[in-house]
């Protein structure tokens, strides 16, 4: 009875509302933003998104260009093969491992002479323009086999033009929309 | 002569010091009067909504566009932080779980879910998201980090060490400031300030304006642990100057006029004002408290009843589970107390919890039961005053009176934390 008596006491009193932090009522931790760390890297359009794996993203995200090749070329070989089983050779002639070697050194190169285009039928990685339909290109040189007339309906991504005008001038893009 | 009078005189000054400053007020209203203005948190809610419409038309013009769908849950996740409006919250979680069920595996999107649901409480789900996160490997930095913060909530202590010890640097806020809460689970306090002190002064350093709020109002919060007001209440101060709408750290400078300066007039008027802008339950619980120490029985029954009425909505899920087992446990609707410290234990097995379920064991007659709880998990495994005032209840009353009267001592040592009302029942604990 005493100890019932007690509780009934501790009724108006019991209620330790202690003054929690914030990390108990709310226990989210923030991010720090404001510490600098490689996350992505990106040349060739699409190449790091189709060809890295998932579990393989934060590695090649964060291996510099020149050991690419070297980490990453078989991986990407077995990524084009799982592509595409049929892969021979493509519109350029490279066989599977030559092809997958020049695609793992994702950089994208650009000829100091000549047109600048990503493959313009002559010209191959010359550049990049904003206009090039760079996608398609991949699609044909993944899917399109030796004379780029295999698999014709993996060939196109069927955009063949940006949604807005390019600017004449600097900064060339179009203006957000 | 002289030289004795001035020393006598020194040392009246300095004893009366002694006497006069616990009970001198620290909060002053010209300090933060200008923090008490629903301006700063409206100009924030507004920018919000700005940016909400803007996704809104671009989704609506573009059903099903996932991208849009997920800036929308990002920024609907914000809106529930400023309004406090937990349907927000799920706005955002069924985004995320559209594009989850249409796209699986992003891992962005499951990092969105874990900390939607880690905000919810609910940590069971949390762990789920951020395990098929980590398993996917892509951005597993943060991945980890998330599991770090998720294994401290689910008790798994030694997970979150290799996990923090594996990714981050002992220099970084990161690592810091999860060292923190190792630190404060293992009851030792005055580590985790250090620590505390080196990621706030980081996070200062680094111009960032919502972590240098956090980590001031955090540190504020801290200081009060250790019973250091007038540290506290000048950390609030700091951390209102990079966030002027931080509702947080004028919650804390309420306390501190409460527990501290025992001017409830003064903490009921900031609790309004909170109240008026930001409408969530946690104020009604603070008002209460205010109440029972004015002896207003009627006012704090109130209060005590918008809080169960409100906190358990389903809406709600698990966020107010802990107060409201407290609550159940004095209402004397002690079963239903058990029941929730039993869910809460399943969600968040740390002692915190099962302290609570010791203590619904207790309230429910199960003694012996309560004491092997406390026993096996709770004594010595944390130095949460509420779990010590708690534990030194249930142990004094079971016939381990010395015990029980440590534990007590321990919490009393806390009644800045506590509050007057839970530091006034401590010492007639004590005294019998």
């Amino acid at each position: 009875m005493k100890n019932r008596i007690k509780t009934g006491l501790l009724a108006l009193m019991a209620l330790a509302l202690s003054f929690t932090a914030c990390n108990e009522d709310d226990p989210i931790m923030p991010v720090d933003e404001s510490r600098y760390m490689q996350e992505d890297q990106m040349a060739r359009p699409a190449i790091n998104t189709v060809f890295v794996s998932s579990a393989e993203k934060d590695a090649f995200n964060t291996t510099v260009p020149s050991m690419q090749g070297a980490a990453f070329a078989d991986k990407f070989n077995d990524k084009l093969l799982a592509l595409n089983p049929g892969y021979s050779t493509n519109a350029l002639g490279l066989d599977a491992a030559t092809f997958t070697s020049v695609l793992a050194t994702d950089v994208l190169t650009v000829s100091t002479e000549g047109k600048t285009t990503f493959f313009d039928g002559a010209n191959v990685l010359t550049g990049r323009a904003l206009a090039d339909d760079v996608i398609s290109v991949e699609l044909l040189l993944i899917f399109g086999g030796p004379e780029g007339t295999g698999n014709p309906g993996l060939t196109d991504d069927n955009v063949d033009a940006n949604d807005k005008a390019f600017l004449n001038t600097f900064p060339y893009l179009a203006t957000p929309h | 002569m002289k030289k004795t009078a001035f020393i006598l005189a020194s040392v009246l000054i300095v004893m009366a010091a002694l006497f006069i400053t616990p009970n001198y007020p620290i909060a002053h209203e010209t300090d933060y009067e200008r923090y008490l203005n629903e301006e700063h948190l409206r100009n924030k809610q507004q920018e919000l909504s700005s940016r909400i419409e803007f996704w809104e038309q671009k989704l609506e013009a573009a059903p099903g566009n996932f991208v849009f769908q997920k800036k929308l849950a990002g920024l609907y996740a914000n809106h529930f932080k400023l309004s406090g409006d937990i349907r927000q919250l799920h706005r955002s979680d069924s985004l995320l779980l559209a594009i989850n069920s249409r796209l699986p595996g992003q891992v962005g999107v499951l990092q969105s879910l874990a900390a939607n649901a880690i905000t919810r409480h609910a940590f069971r789900e949390a762990e789920d998201y951020i395990r098929e996160a980590v398993g996917i490997g892509e951005n597993k930095f943060t991945s980890s980090l998330m599991l770090a913060d998720v294994a401290l909530e689910r008790g798994n202590r030694l997970e979150a060490q290799l996990l923090l010890k594996d990714i981050a640097s002992g220099a970084h806020f990161d690592y810091l400031i999860r060292k923190v809460k190792l630190h404060d689970q293992s009851d030792e306090l005055d580590e985790a300030v250090r620590t505390m002190e080196k990621a706030t002064a980081l996070a200062r350093a680094s111009g960032s304006t919502p972590i240098s709020y956090w980590s001031l109002s955090n540190l504020a919060d801290m200081y009060g642990h250790q019973g250091k007001a007038g540290k506290s209440y000048q950390t609030y101060l700091e951390a209102l100057r990079h966030n002027p709408a931080g509702l947080h750290a004028l919650k804390g400078i309420a306390w501190i006029a409460f527990s501290h300066d025992k001017n409830p007039e003064e903490a009921k008027r900031i609790l309004h004002f909170l109240q008026s802008i930001h409408p969530v339950p946690d104020y009604h619980l603070f008002l209460a408290e205010i109440a029972a120490y004015e002896q207003d029985t009627a006012a704090a029954q109130i209060y005590r009843e918008r809080f169960l009425r409100e906190a358990s909505q389903e809406v709600y899920g698990n966020m107010y589970k802990s107060y409201l087992c407290l609550l159940k446990n004095e209402e004397g609707q002690a079963s239903e107390a058990l029941e929730i410290a039993r869910q809460e234990v399943r969600e968040r097995p740390h002692p915190m919890s099962y302290h609570l379920l010791a203590w619904s064991a207790f309230q429910n007659g199960n003694r012996q039961e309560a004491l092997d709880i406390l026993d096996r998990h709770v004594i010595g495994q944390t130095g949460e005053p509420e779990a010590l005032y708690h534990a030194g209840i249930v142990l004094k009353e079971s016939g381990r009176s010395a015990a029980g009267k440590e534990q007590l001592r321990a919490a009393l040592e806390a009644s800045f934390e506590l509050g007057p009302v839970a530091a006034r029942n401590i010492e007639k604990y004590l005294e019998e």
